[in-house]
């Protein structure tokens, strides 16, 4: 009833463009046996306790910064406070709404978030270390400065960060002069996150399953694509050693830094107006991180990849990733509707089912598991203000699987760091990267 | 990176993975324009760039340092070869 009138509704907002017949329950590709009731999100976790501790932060998901009057973000991004320091000193900057990212690692700020802090920039030689990060249709530019981090209670010394869109007083070029390798990584198409509102966020966290940004091919590959210097206003690409890269926070903290856990409660369907929850750190540190019940799906060692079934449609989707940086359930499946006026939503309504592996190649023994998940009609969500939701969906890319944020959404998802010890040792014989899941 | 060829030694594929994204300008070649306009297109939030008409399907996707993609020409595909195998 709840899902007919959202339908009506958007029918009547948007004109002819979309049938009523999207709005249907079941559609093509609908798995049978362990497809979930939309409405009925049994064994979804709908309130996690208040961690004891002092090894977390608090997250929301809203509509991001406020900007002239106006939320920046997009739906289903999840944000943390950070406060970053010159090293050693007690001059500092909290920076709101850092856009939490399971996918990338690094944390990335925007220079205009740093105010009139002024961070050592770290050099090379004589020059600034400039940062390229890239995304599918995106890229961050700008330069590698050292901060003290503080997330909640913990703190990370002497820390590698971009910071975007910053030149360093012109020792590197601005986003928009960036090399063509870096802004032009597909010839031209990427477009520059320049200011806060190019991402809806402050900056990102990323707190993935690796050490640095790049890793060990950056520190002896010239043309990385990740690290330049620009002497004489000319960037060059550079080789970084490890320890100079941008790094993964949480690795670096002086305890509970062998992974993360978030925790962020169910929402409804057609989801709730902002959402909030709990990014722990550490697995198996405290009693508020512990693995438990929860499924370890090693991860790739070299791309961080886990693998995907489906339960209809396309089989196998090797280049699969769980990722809170990602706003929607993403993935290939032509049978669904795209929104005409969204392409990078699915207006169709669906009740689906994806298994979770380790990652294709993994030679040892590791468990699968299927998830139910609904899709639902939604593009109406963006004229009125909700900000969570467990049900949107999008195109993805052939052989890929995105468990985006909507997944996180009443379970434990554990990311664990490359090369870090989870006590006690071994767990479940299969170390990290890994992510780690509750059921159902 | 891999290409894939038909029995006349014509690219009719092309499949990649890797920790950064590779020059598809040089990759698409006359192709690229389409990709260009999708990826302008895009929200910045995304994780994925299709391109996917009748005569040209591209798929962009992943995260750093784990980049994959594929892009074939539909009408070019020698009997028997399915998108799946274009990994």
């Amino acid at each position: 009833m709840r899902r007919l009138r959202r339908c009506l509704g958007l029918a009547l907002l948007v004109g002819v463009a979309f049938g009523l017949s999207s709005c249907g329950g079941g559609g093509k590709g609908a798995s049978s046996s362990v497809a979930p009731d939309c409405s009925n999100q049994a064994g979804l976790i709908t309130s996690f306790p208040t961690p004891t501790g002092a090894n977390f932060v608090a997250v929301t998901i809203d509509g991001g910064p406020v900007v002239s009057g106006a939320p920046i973000g997009t739906i289903n991004q999840s944000y943390v406070t950070v406060t970053v320091c010159v090293p050693g000193t007690t001059t500092c900057q909290t920076i709101d709404h850092v856009w939490v990212d399971t996918g990338s690692v690094g944390l990335r700020l925007f220079s205009s978030a740093l105010g009139t802090l002024s961070l050592p920039a770290e050099m090379q030689g004589l020059n600034v270390v400039a940062s390229c990060a890239q995304f599918v249709a995106t890229y961050a530019w700008g330069a590698v400065r050292t901060a003290d981090i503080s997330i909640g209670s913990k703190l990370a010394s002497s820390v590698p960060i971009q910071v975007i869109g910053d030149t360093a007083g012109g020792a590197i070029p601005a986003p928009a002069q960036a090399p063509s390798t870096c802004a032009s990584g597909v010839g031209g198409a990427l477009t520059s996150y320049s200011v806060p509102s190019d991402m809806g966020a402050n900056g990102l966290l990323g707190i993935g399953v690796f050490l640095q940004d790049c890793g060990a091919g950056c520190a002896t590959s010239v043309n990385n694509g990740f690290y330049y210097t620009c002497p004489g206003g000319t960037c060059s690409a550079v080789t970084m050693p490890t320890n100079m890269q941008v790094q993964n926070v949480v690795s670096l903290f002086p305890t509970d830094n062998n992974g993360s856990l978030l925790q962020l409660p169910s929402v409804p369907p057609q989801g709730q107006a902002t959402g909030s929850g709990y990014l722990i750190f550490g697995i198996n540190t405290q009693t508020n991180n512990q693995l438990g019940s929860a499924l370890v799906f090693p991860a790739d060692p070299n791309f961080g990849f886990i693998n995907t079934t489906k339960t209809y449609g396309q089989a196998s989707n090797m280049s699969s990733f769980v990722d809170s940086g990602s706003n929607a359930w993403f993935f290939d499946d032509p049978t669904l509707t795209v929104c005409a006026n969204n392409k990078d939503f699915f207006c169709s309504t669906v009740m689906l089912s994806a298994t979770m592996s380790a990652y294709q190649g993994f030679t040892g023994t590791a468990p699968s598991h299927t998830y139910g998940f609904c899709i639902e009609n939604l593009n109406s969500a963006f004229l009125t203000g909700t900000w969570a939701f467990n049900d949107v969906g999008g195109p993805g890319m052939a052989g890929s699987f995105d468990w985006g944020l909507p997944f996180f959404y009443g379970r434990s998802v554990f990311t664990a760091i490359e090369s870090a010890t989870i006590p006690p040792t071994p767990i479940n014989g299969n170390p990290p990267p890994f992510f780690a899941a509750s059921t159902p | 990176m891999r290409e894939y060829l038909t029995n006349t030694n014509q690219v009719f594929a092309i499949a990649w993975r890797g920790p950064s994204i590779p020059d598809l300008k040089v990759l698409l070649g006359t192709h690229f324009a389409r990709f260009s306009a999708a990826a302008q297109a895009a929200g910045r939030a995304r994780h994925a760039l299709i391109v996917q008409d009748p005569d040209l399907v591209i798929h962009s996707g992943g995260h750093p340092r784990a980049f994959s993609g594929m892009a074939y020409l539909p009408q070019r595909m020698p009997p028997g070869v399915t998108a799946e195998q274009i990994r």
